[in-house]
């Protein structure tokens, strides 16, 4: 049973283990508990769990639905990051992010870690990544949502 | 001089126009004192599109046109209602083609009604440039919609020259437009990079190009038309492109949200299997067949610096087939990079197991392999120079790399017969967990192919593909002198043997999203094969002490000959007869090759 919400520091761990789990297209088996406070439509891209306690009817079928490979991942190239975004089917976006403060916190908190040990350079970074929730910030804890993906899917032009 | 380069509809929305992009760079470096501004007519067809129709013509729409419209000739029949003035021109024709072939044309009728007002809206913002010289290039259907814009250019500035190029004016077919084209000023047959820079010159100081290789020019009304050039195009003087207009045309451009941008490269010109076997159907590599290409440090300064630049990752290599060279040469510099390439490249089917790990380690995820068979009977009626067994390979290796193949089932060859497809079709479900076919088709006759040029080989007779006919107002000899493609009585086979492939393909594409067939290490040398196939019983096999070894063996298509001798072990027939039966090898021409793979990628579908 994983809770997601009640413990800041252990929720954004778990955040980050499902992500790099999805990075892998690996199939994981998990069940939680969430803090209604959680946006849960920002974790469609990592692997839906089998019950999910706490959350409104509804948001584990969407979640299940929307679900899929590569719905949300980044690449990385010379100097930038290529970011898509597909886990709002009603706001599906590609961003490249090439600003260097923007691309060292968004790598920086791949690794999950309390704002309080961040710069106050990275802290306003994480700000504007948390807007498009590309950071997933709760309670004082940050963690980088999408991961950097293993493997193309066959075919590869389906993500 | 000003000069506007210009890529018309149908161009795809997603990348940049090779073709001007190069020919841009290489005015710039010939002739430096020159303006250059592309134009790309094609995403603003794509925007004129969705604004015009409320939304309803996506670039979706655009896109279905532009990939499956080519062998209807739907996108040029768009725009010929434009370059004749008459919106119903040849739209009796198509409906009733339509109707004989079951083909959908309401995108294309839709797309029609707003032609006409796109070709007078992209004239006048064309000249809006004030260019003295505009060049057209024109690939697959981007004829009409570029004769379209030029007949009307023409009309609004009688004194603004137009040069049409592009792999449509090739051989015969330049000639064709430009004759039956007065508002052409030239068309220039060929590679354009060393000769568009001395017909500008010529232009600027009002000289006829009577010495210009390729080019079509008029004296008085009369077209004529210069040798086509005996010298190709040294790589040296093919430079890296210049895509800054068409980076700026699509960030500007609503189409953007909506494509997946991606850069395109050339590494090579020609094929260096075509030179000396060029396959019998294939006319891809235009009049020039000879191979060349950029040295690998070269191409890998290219594509660093423009994916530096316009920071993207996808990238198109549109080389009809990857040099062999660049495995050594290139890949190790791209998979040192820690950059998450997608990359496109067309390669030969017969690529060894660690060359596919290669390339997908250098970021080649996507592969066209030129497979077309899987017999090799037929394989070398169309002189491919590999076998079923290595085509089946490439497709294991694929799957064992996570990398996505193209290919097509192809049929129609003279001298083949049903004898040649009842085996590989009995087979055809053990490949259910291999990547199936885009489609399997009958093949076309296209001009510069050995079928087109030799009726001897089997395709005594040949008539334009009958949709030149509603697509412009020509008569059936100019026709016959204009066309890519050819409309010939089949060859091959015909009827049920055809159906039964058409099924039996259509039931591997919709049985490879669920199948696998993984080998796993098992104990002391054993091999454990999990099958979970659609179609077949889910079955573990395990493979022990020679068998094994044999299994292992078989991953290179084997005779039973060899295998004996490998093994020291006469009496085969029973074990390969048991691996067939259970679909766990295919065998072709005295051949086996194992089909279980090592991995299963994870299978998309496509958004
Ligand atoms: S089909 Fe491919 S290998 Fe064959 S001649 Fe054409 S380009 Fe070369």
């Amino acid at each position: 049973m994983i809770e997601l919400g009640s413990d800041p520091a252990g929720t954004v761990r778990a955040l980050a283990t499902l992500r790099d789990h999805a990075a892998a297209g690996a199939e994981v088996r998990w069940s939680g508990r969430v803090d209604p406070g959680l946006p849960i439509a920002a974790l469609r891209h990592l692997p839906p769990p089998d019950t999910l306690q706490g959350c409104a009817p509804g948001e584990l079928d969407d979640w299940r639905r929307i679900h899929g490979y590569g719905i949300c991942y980044y690449r990385v190239g010379p100097g930038f990051l290529q970011i898509k975004d597909y886990r709002d089917p009603a706001n599906r976006f590609q961003l490249t992010v090439d600003d260097p403060r923007l691309t060292e916190a968004f790598l920086r908190l791949l690794e999950p870690a309390p704002l309080a040990e961040l710069t106050a350079v990275t802290r306003r970074a994480v700000r504007v990544l948390a807007e498009s929730n590309l950071v997933l910030v709760w309670q004082g804890h940050a963690v980088t949502l999408p991961p950097r993906l293993r493997r193309w899917p066959v075919p590869c032009q389906s993500i | 001089m000003r000069i506007t380069l210009v890529a018309m509809p149908w161009h795809a929305c997603d990348i940049p126009s090779l073709a001007i992009s190069i020919l841009h760079s290489r005015i710039q470096l010939t002739r430096p004192s020159d303006d250059v501004a592309d134009y790309y007519g094609n995403l603003r067809w794509a925007e004129f599109l969705v604004s015009a129709s409320e939304g309803v013509l996506t670039p979706q729409v655009y896109a279905g046109i532009a990939e499956d419209g080519f062998e209807h000739g739907l996108g040029d029949w768009v725009f010929s209602a434009a370059l004749y003035d008459d919106p119903e021109f040849g739209y009796d024709e198509l409906r009733d083609y339509a109707a004989e072939r079951g083909v959908d044309i309401e995108a294309a009728v839709a797309c029609r009604a707003y032609a006409a007002e796109f070709i007078e809206a992209a004239a006048e913002e064309i000249l809006a440039g004030d260019p003295e010289v505009i060049g057209f290039t024109s690939t697959f259907m981007q004829n009409v919609a570029t004769l379209a814009v030029a007949r009307r250019i023409k009309r609004l500035r009688p004194e603004c020259v137009l040069i049409l190029g592009g792999a449509n004016c090739d051989g015969a077919m330049g000639h064709a437009l430009h004759r039956n084209h007065r508002f052409l000023d030239y068309v220039v047959r060929g590679e354009g990079e060393l000769v568009l820079p001395q017909l500008l010159d010529h232009v600027e100081r009002g000289k006829a190009p009577e010495d210009l290789p390729g080019v079509c020019w008029w004296d008085g009304d009369r077209s004529v038309c210069n040798p086509a050039p005996t010298r190709i195009v040294p790589p040296a003087a093919i430079p890296s492109p210049l895509f800054d207009d068409w980076e700026r045309a699509l960030e500007d451009s609503p189409v953007r949200g909506h494509v997946q941008p991606k850069l395109v490269l050339e590494g090579a010109r020609g094929c260096w299997w075509g030179e000396k076997h060029q396959c019998t159907f294939c006319g891809l590599n235009g009049s020039f067949i000879q191979f060349r290409s950029k040295a690998p440090d070269v191409l890998w300064e290219e594509l660093s610096t423009l994916v530096t630049k316009h920071r993207l990752l996808d990238v198109v290599m549109v080389d009809n087939i990857i040099d062999m060279n660049y495995l050594p040469g290139l890949l190790p510099l791209l998979r040192d990079q820690d950059w998450d390439l997608r990359i496109h490249y067309e390669v030969k089917s017969n690529l060894r197991p660690d060359q596919v790990e290669q390339l997908a380690a250098a970021g080649v995820a996507h592969i066209q392999p030129g497979i077309e068979s899987l017999n090799s009977r037929v394989l070398r009626i169309m002189d491919k120079g590999v076998d079923g067994c290595q085509n089946v390979r490439i497709l294991r290796e694929a799957e064992n790399n996570d990398v996505t193949v193209s290919w097509n089932y192809l049929y129609g060859f003279p001298g083949e017969t049903d004898d040649d497809y009842g085996p590989v079709i009995e087979q055809l479900p053990a490949l259910v967990h291999l990547q199936p076919p885009g489609a399997a088709s009958r093949i076309s006759l296209e001009r510069f192919s050995p079928y087109f040029e030799d009726p001897g080989l089997g395709f005594p007779a040949r008539v334009p593909a009958r949709f030149y006919g509603y697509t412009y107002d020509l008569p059936v000899a100019e026709l016959h002198d204009l066309a890519y493609m050819f409309d010939c009585a089949d060859a091959g086979i015909e009827g049920e043997v055809v159906d039964r492939l058409h099924a039996s393909i259509a039931g591997w594409a919709g049985g490879y999203p669920a199948s696998s067939l993984v080998q796993r290490e098992y104990g002391d040398g054993g091999l454990l094969i999990e099958d979970r196939r659609a179609g077949w019983p889910a079955a573990d096999h395990l493979l022990t002490g020679r068998e094994a070894q044999a299994y292992r063996l078989l991953e290179r298509g084997r005779t039973t000959e060899y295998l004996a001798k490998a093994l020291g072990h006469a009496g085969l027939d029973g074990f390969l007869g048991r691996l067939l039966d259970r679909g766990l090898i295919f065998r072709d021409d005295g051949r086996h090759v194992a089909l279980a793979t090592r991995n299963v990628p994870i299978r998309g579908a496509l958004l």
